[in-house]
């Protein structure tokens, strides 16, 4: 023990060990340089497709289905104006609202995909680590067959199974975007898993007659999740990107239910060869800023979370001169 | 002879270290690892440098030889082969580690590449500091010092992982000896093995000095690994030596409360009674002032909580240490024993 | 300060009262699974044999030592000895109750009363969890405790009772937080918190500093006088298990190879293997030699052991009867070897064919020759090898040679395998031919 007090880990004894807020908090508060802007700029532009999501019905001019307000009819591929900034599209709905709505849509489905797949996900990958044997073999089967198939084929495939199934466009959205993503998280908590349980701990909690159940959640699920936010946040982004290839393809969520950014998307693409870009370029924008938004968010917290990245530079250190008694010391001991 | 070697001629230091200091920076301030360190190796010489976890002991051996993260501060004098290493450039420290300086760590497992065979391993540390060296050359010098660890040639082409902890250990060793440096610095290089084994590397760091005349600075934190495998004794505390001798004669008559509380403190087979050392090391982002072990010195007087100890000479080296003077201009008052609360048992390292 | 506790400090010397723990004839064999393919098939191509035939009683108030080096089963022995790894032949009686071959929850209740310690107490404590709810956890576990209140209660009582006060002071940190000799000691706070008899200690004090290491004993002795816990003290340092153990138990490759009262093997070792282990320690006296006569090598693998005894490869006073084997030849020749000048050993290496031939454990084995090489001329190495070493405790392992064609034929005595016997030593048996009556 004594030779592994390696030069770099003198600086950091304090910062080791602690509570699960604690270990995610801290390092986040400490942070500095560039994981530091790139969680600031993240966070604003997430911010503000939160602020438009939550307070769509208060900041969005018009419904996203309206057609027409106070009596007067919405033009057909109205030009950016006054009246709509954004313009109006082919069904005569303007284009801002459908946005600022479509931000709701969007964060709707998202956090309840990334919710259900983290769920899901850690719940799995902790059971097939912890018991391992012929439950993990096909668990990790299931979950490589999953992987392997390309994402948006396979997002498709549960959509056209689970239509009409459980309710809302909303919810189907998310289901088929859950089924996605639970294999990453699967993997990565089954793989800390494997190694959090040959620690000692584990072991002590098994001494002390801890139940199975009892071990993972006490003393396993708190030491294996440190990467899960970071793929949370890095498969939000992807995530938004699915659910717009879903609504592009029509696979997704219908137009009635809510306004959808790919659906809006894939009605633009004919707009644009005549010359109408407003119907196509602002849905295109929201999509392209989140997932940055998103993708910066994941990135800052990968720098500052991910144990391998995360090179906590020493200070530079000042040293002071010598005192002067060191000097007077020398002399009257007449040693050196 | 190594390139490092043959320009001082005569018995003088192999190292010397004058005055190093090497601090880190935390967001609690500066870490005083090494804090005004004089210590010199003679050719051929095996020192030990010993101290509990924290004192720094690791930090000065990486010191020496520029391991350090980056940002760490670093001042003083490395003396060697008429160098100073401090402040020398990156690409010149790396010439120097192998060739001059080697090193041996503690987790032989980890510093071999599995996917090489031992006989690559040798070709490519020789290659790496040594131009022109030939195939049967190397080999020749890789069976040589592999021979001095008892690694036997039958096994020269074999890979890492055919090998024991102890033989990975002795051919990290024998890595280190075939570019015939002129000082190893060795730390902790027998903690992850087991008694026996320990013993047989004890032994061949032991006949290191007479075979190569090799300076040998051997960290560790087991007094009686020093005892069987060094000249000298230095012990350190707080990231300062307090004191330096012969072994033989500071193990026999330890002149520093320190050395005396972790001689009584080590359980030998002759151990009849447990003794320990009351507290624990001070934070060294905070140092207490004068003697940095007045806290836990059961000797302590008035003057060693407010002056820092002078090094004094002993018989056969150094102690710093107000017991052992020097005694000019304190008034009777600095000599009363020190008056502070009782420690707590838990107050421990 | 402390003194070495006497055993008699409860009723009656330890080995008096009743037995807590008896192990017969204990086997922990591991399945080892093949290369890749017999992997995919679940295929096992031997065992590796952690723990084989160990036998003990442990009375209560009894400190046992556990001594050996890494490899030698005491870890694995502790862990059975707790029903944390599964045994595979044999018997472990728990105060009278059979615990191998009942699954871990069933095993469940008697949890509280045996309780362990462990070598890194960093590794030990759970990061994320706070030292109170740690130290807390068995009581929750068991539903020992009645409330809130009560369970604060017991967490200061044990904080105090190891040391660490005010508790107030610790029960917040988390494990980063404390010194090693501090996480040691919330790790002994926690196994004893549901009141148990018998406590195993793996390593407790060798990952500490030297310093700590007698504060941290001494409250391990504390421990046992005012609970009066029963110990298993695993550990490789011979000096610690002096200090502490009332019987010492010496493990080598699976086996107690010697076993009995402390103070008999201190002073006087029967197993040479005890012997060199007692040499070995290195001593904080600079007027010691450095031992030369080590046993040489290291403790041979477990999923191939030795034939015979399985420390007669590394013994200094072996004879016929041990166990040489085809291995032990070509230890020697590498030996042998390792003497020569380079130019020397290309020579002698050039006659000898493929040495790999030796490496599959038999009493009779063909030392093959090079191509262009005959039987002949691998019968004059070996008797350049044998004029060279004739000392060699291997020479007496050989019945005889008989030269073929393309090599030479060498048969070695049939070994026998010790078993544990009793010695002229009161109450100490080693398992050491030196020591079979015939």
């Amino acid at each position: 023990m004594t030779a592994n007090v390696g030069s770099a880990e003198v600086g950091t004894t304090q910062a080791r060990g602690g509570g699960l807020t604690r270990r995610l908090i801290g390092p986040i508060r400490e942070a500095h340089g560039l994981p530091k802007v790139l969680l600031w700029v993240g966070g604003g532009l997430f911010a503000v497709f939160v602020i438009c999501a939550i307070f769509a019905p208060w900041i969005a001019p018009y419904s996203f289905d309206a057609t027409s307000s106070g009596g007067k009819q919405f033009p057909k591929y109205g030009h950016p104006s006054a009246a709509h900034w954004f313009g109006t599209n082919v069904t005569n709905h303007d284009v801002l609202s459908i946005v600022i709505y479509g931000a709701r849509t969007a964060l709707e489905v998202v956090v309840l995909a990334v919710l259900f797949s983290v769920i899901v996900g850690v719940v799995l990958g902790l059971i097939s680590g912890y018991y391992g044997g012929w439950l993990d073999r096909i668990l990790v089967l299931i979950m490589d067959a999953l992987f392997a198939f390309p994402y948006l084929l396979l997002a498709i495939v549960v959509a056209f199974l689970l239509a009409g199934k459980v309710g809302g466009g909303v919810m189907t959205a998310a289901l088929s975007i859950t089924v996605v993503y639970v294999p990453q998280y699967f993997r990565v908590v089954r793989n800390s898993v494997l190694s959090a349980k040959q620690e000692s701990y584990v072991e002590a909690a098994r001494a002390l007659g801890a139940r199975p159940r009892t071990i993972m959640g006490r003393y396993l699920f708190g030491n294996v999740i440190q990467s899960v936010p970071v793929i949370a946040t890095l498969n939000a982004a992807d995530a938004i990107l699915t659910l717009a290839g879903l609504g592009f393809l029509g696979y997704g969520i219908q137009p009635g239910d809510a306004a959808e950014w790919g659906y809006e998307l894939s009605r633009a693409v004919t707009d644009a060869g005549a010359g109408i870009w407003w119907t196509g370029l602002f849905p295109g924008l929201a999509i392209v800023l989140l997932v940055v938004g998103l993708t910066l968010i994941g990135e800052g917290l990968n720098d500052i979370l991910n144990p391998v990245l995360r090179r906590r530079f020493g200070r530079l250190v000042v040293m002071p001169a010598r005192p002067r008694s060191q000097e007077v010391a020398g002399d009257v001991g007449g040693e050196r | 002879m190594s390139r490092f070697d043959d320009d001082g001629a005569g018995p003088g230091p192999v190292l010397q270290v004058d005055d190093l200091r090497v601090w880190y920076g935390t967001p609690r301030g500066p870490v005083r690892a090494v804090d005004g360190l004089n210590l010199t190796v003679a050719r051929g010489e095996s020192v030990g440098l010993v101290g509990e976890s924290g004192c720094g002991k690791s930090t000065l051996g990486r010191g020496i030889v520029g391991l350090l993260p980056p940002g760490t501060g670093i001042d003083g004098e490395v003396r060697f082969a008429d160098r100073n290493l401090v402040g020398l450039p990156p690409a010149a420290l790396r010439d120097i580690r192998g060739p001059g300086i080697g090193l041996i760590f503690q987790e032989p497992m980890t510093r071999l590449n599995p996917l090489l065979r031992i006989s690559d391993h040798f070709a490519e540390t020789i290659r790496a500091h040594e131009s022109g060296v030939g195939r049967k050359e190397i080999r020749a010098r890789s069976l040589e010092a592999l021979r001095g660890m008892g690694i036997p040639p039958t096994r020269f082409d074999h890979y890492p992982h055919e090998f024991s902890g102890g033989m990975r250990q002795r051919i990290m060793i024998a890595l280190v000896l075939v570019l015939r440096p002129a000082l190893v610095i060795a730390d902790e290089p027998t903690t992850s093995l087991d008694v026996l084994v320990e013993a047989q590397i004890l032994s061949i760091l032991a006949d290191l000095r007479a075979n190569f005349d090799t300076g040998l600075l051997l960290i560790t934190h087991n007094l009686g690994i020093i005892a069987e495998a060094c000249d000298r004794v230095a012990v350190m505390y707080a990231g300062r030596l307090a004191e330096v001798g012969y072994a033989r004669e500071v193990f026999a008559e330890p002149a520093h409360p320190y050395t005396q509380a972790l001689l009584a403190s080590t359980i030998s087979l002759r151990t009849t009674e447990l003794s320990y050392i009351p507290g624990a090391p001070p934070d060294l982002a905070d140092p207490p002032p004068g003697c940095r072990f007045h806290p836990r010195c059961q000797k302590a007087m008035r003057q060693c909580a407010q002056h820092e100890p002078i090094p004094v000479r002993t018989a056969s080296g150094e102690v710093t240490c107000w017991l052992h003077g020097p005694s000019n201009g304190q008034s009777p008052v600095d000599l009363e024993p020190l008056v502070r609360e009782e420690l707590r048992s838990a107050d421990e390292a | 300060m402390p003194t070495k506790p006497e055993a008699s400090t409860q009723s009656g010397t330890p080995t008096q009262r009743d037995a807590l723990v008896e192990v017969r004839d204990l086997q922990v064999h591991f399945a080892i699974r093949g290369g890749v393919l017999g992997r995919l098939a679940g295929r096992s191509v031997g065992a590796v044999k952690a723990v084989d035939g160990v036998s003990f009683t442990l009375h209560r108030g009894e400190v046992l030592g556990l001594v050996g080096e890494s490899g030698s089963g005491k870890t694995t022995l502790s862990r059975a000895l707790l029903g944390l790894v599964p045994a595979t032949g044999g018997s472990i009686r728990y105060a009278g109750t059979e615990i191998t071959g009942r699954s871990e929850r069933s095993l469940r209740p008697m949890r509280s009363k045996m309780q362990m310690v462990f070598q890194d107490p960093h590794a030990a404590l759970n990061p994320a969890m706070d030292i109170a709810t740690a130290i807390a956890h068995p009581l929750r576990i068991h539903g020992a405790a009645k409330g809130r209140a009560d369970i604060d209660n017991r967490v200061r009582a044990a904080l105090e009772r190891v040391g660490l006060s005010p508790p107030e002071q610790f029960m917040a940190k988390y494990p980063g937080d404390l010194s090693g000799g501090q996480k040691q000691r919330a790790v002994l706070a926690r196994a004893i918190m549901l009141g148990p008899e018998l406590l195993v200690a793996d390593e407790p004090v060798s990952m500490l500093d030297m310093s700590v290491r007698a504060k941290i004993l001494d409250l391990m002795i504390e421990l046992r006088r005012a609970l009066d816990l029963t110990y298993i003290y695993i550990t490789h340092d011979l000096a610690t298990a002096k200090f502490f153990c009332d019987t010492i138990a010496i493990m080598y490759l699976g086996r107690i190879v010697e076993i009995g009262p402390a103070e008999q093997i201190y002073a006087a070792p029967q197993h040479p293997y005890t012997k060199a282990l007692l040499a070995a320690i290195p001593e904080p006296d600079p007027t010691r030699e450095v031992p030369r006569n080590l046993p040489r090598g290291e403790i041979p693998d477990a999923a191939v052991p030795p034939l015979g005894c399985a420390f007669h490869p590394r013994c200094p006073v072996a004879f016929d009867r041990c166990g040489w084997e085809s291995r032990d030849l070509r230890t020697l020749l590498e030996q042998h070897w390792l003497e020569l000048p380079v130019e020397q050993y290309n020579a002698e290496r050039a006659v000898l064919g493929d040495l790999d031939r030796l490496d599959a454990p038999a009493t009779e084995v063909v030392v093959p020759a090079a191509r262009g090489h005959s039987g002949a001329d691998v019968a004059d190495l070996l008797r350049t090898v044998r004029d060279a070493h004739p000392d060699e405790v291997f020479w007496q392992g050989v019945a005889g040679t008989e030269v073929l064609a393309d090599g030479v034929r060498v048969l070695f005595h049939q070994g026998t395998d010790p078993r544990l016997r009793s010695t002229n030593r009161d109450g100490v048996r080693a398992a050491c031919l030196l020591h079979d009556s015939e």
